[in-house]
């Protein structure tokens, strides 16, 4: 069995084919059929915890402005509810 | 190329439909969420227009959120009210969209059991995500892939009946819709095409059990082996009712708890006393509806929902208005929180009415606009032929003359019917003749048997 992180790691190669698959076609049925394999793709890596894009197909979506350390005193400037 | 098996023998041996997710510690699921929360706290607002204006009139951003604890405190709650207020002014979705309007794949509604229905747009890759929380529940329950699913719905613009059939097809089952269908024809449809689960609300299996059995069918006998229900407190939520479901067919039972806005966000426990939230889809916390603090573990609380997968329509600390009783660890060995009864009650008092969600403020808000109906008034609740029954008694205004007082229970009735989908016994009463209260006033008298009501409201 592949461990989480081998699965990860092939999981990663795999949208990295898709997308240069769909890049180099001008099939709007196999860029559309590779677009749900990406989504399928990006679904799997979620579920196996990578999780760092909300959605496949948008930049933008992809930044963990989330993983950015606040500044010191950030959280204090922001009203509690 | 090999040919691919849906699943490997030791895959179907599996409890679980991920158990390295399901079976997470906390502490690891709540690192995820974490990370989880801030990349969509960034998300809404870089796209949604609502987020950023409630953001920045806190002086929120993004990057303030470095604790969950944080974004339980920090990040403004929502409510339904506000989504279908700016829906309302401009249709169909207002300024709460976070993605392109051509991103939108998939228009379903709530029911608009609390008044008008809220539109929620979903993303095709949300249509996908939102159904597998009904896949966790089916595995868990016992469903397999070579099960097949029988939909006793029909197929309107509804939410919940879309996402279990996403569900089903990323198990990959074979789906007949009861579309179109009436009782008889539903049994009719199982008798024939011989599925093995019946999707559909806990009363309306039992009301296909009453039907059957004039029928002369004995539902026992018939090919479904599983039931499984969600829409209204369901035998998970409610001993008798997995009681007499499991009896009248034959099959074990099963629930799943969900939010049409937010998704399918907990399945079903197999000890069948409760529901997980799937903490893969959604965070959720509990809150004291009083006072806006977090409640412990195992208190009865408001369940405020995050979902990460409704990217089109986000909904951020929503306000369920559900009262659950959260409790970490099971006997299944998930680590997701469990909901032991599910739904213990609600903030507004809910009913189900033929398969309608009627909520007390709703109609009390419309009898309290209506001309003509005095202050004093009641919901009469009782249960018979399987069902909740809702019964209006209201005592006109003195000045309503006697020979208008049926024309007066009509009107609201209709009113009640055009603004709730739902049609109830309105009863005219005579002056004087409703309990008055010197404190607070019942408005609701429950005459259903305990064991049909859920906990809070026993």
């Amino acid at each position: 069995m592949l461990k989480p992180a081998e699965m990860i790691a092939r999981l990663r190669r795999a949208r990295r084919l898709v997308h240069e698959i769909h890049v180099g076609t001008d099939i709007p049925q196999i860029q559309s059929i590779l677009r749900h394999a990406d989504q399928n793709l990006h679904w799997a890596l979620w579920n196996l915890g990578e999780i760092d894009e909300l959605r496949p197909d948008l930049p933008g979506s992809v930044k963990p402005a989330a993983r950015a350390k606040p500044k010191p005193g950030a959280r204090k400037r922001a009203k509690k509810r | 190329m090999p040919r691919w098996e849906q699943h490997t023998a030791a895959a179907r041996r599996s409890l679980f439909w991920n158990a390295r997710m399901e079976r997470m510690p906390r502490a690891e699921l709540d690192a995820l969420h974490l990370a989880k929360l801030r990349g969509l706290v960034a998300f809404v607002y870089e796209r949604s227009p609502y987020y950023r204006r409630k953001f920045d009139e806190r002086g929120l951003k993004p990057r303030h959120i470095a604790t969950l604890d944080d974004y339980k405190r920090l990040v403004p709650l929502t409510d339904k009210q506000d989504f279908i207020r700016l829906q309302s002014e401009r249709p169909p979705y207002g300024d709460t969209l976070a993605l392109p309007f051509d991103l939108v794949a998939h228009h379903v509604e709530t029911s608009g059991s609390t008044g008008l229905p809220l539109a929620i747009p979903l993303s095709a890759y949300d249509t996908e995500r939102y159904g597998e929380s009904w896949t966790y529940g089916f595995w868990a329950h016992g469903i397999r892939p070579e099960d097949s699913f029988y939909f006793a719905f029909n197929w309107g613009n509804f939410a919940g009946f879309w996402s279990c059939y996403y569900g089903a097809r990323r198990m990959g089952c074979r789906v007949i819709s009861g579309g179109g269908a009436d009782s008889q024809g539903h049994i009719k449809n199982i008798l024939r095409l011989k599925p093995t689960v019946l999707i559909s609300t806990p009363t309306f299996a039992l009301r296909l059990a009453t039907v059957a059995k004039e029928m002369g069918v004995d539902l026992r006998d018939s090919s479904i082996r599983f039931t499984y229900h969600a829409g209204e407190p369901g035998p998970f939520a409610l001993p008798a009712m997995k009681r007499q479901i499991d009896e009248a067919w034959g099959a074990d039972s099963g629930e799943l708890l969900g939010i049409a806005e937010i998704e399918a966000f907990a399945p079903g426990c197999p000890e069948r006393d409760g529901v997980h939230v799937n903490e893969m889809n959604v965070f959720a916390w509990s809150m004291n509806p009083a006072t806006g603090a977090e409640v412990g573990d195992g208190e009865v609380g408001e369940n405020i929902i995050t979902s990460y997968t409704n990217s089109a329509q986000p909904l951020l600390n929503y306000r369920s208005h559900d009262l659950v009783r959260s409790v970490g660890g099971c006997a299944c060995g998930r680590t997701w929180r469990k909901l032991p009864g599910v739904v213990l009650g609600r903030t507004d008092f809910m009913v189900t009415v033929r398969g309608t969600n009627v909520y007390q403020t709703a109609v009390e808000n419309l009898l309290g606009e209506h001309t003509g109906v005095s202050p004093f008034f009641q919901l009469v609740l009782e249960h018979a032929d399987g069902n909740d029954r809702m019964t209006v008694e209201f005592e006109p205004d003195p000045a309503v003359a006697r020979a208008d007082w049926d024309a007066l229970a009509r009107a609201v009735g209709d009113r009640i019917h055009k603004a709730l989908h739902v049609r109830l016994e309105v009863n005219p009463m005579a002056p004087g003749t409703l309990p008055r209260y010197d404190l607070k006033t019942k408005r609701i008298i429950d005459k259903r048997p305990k064991e049909l009501r859920r906990e809070l409201d026993r």
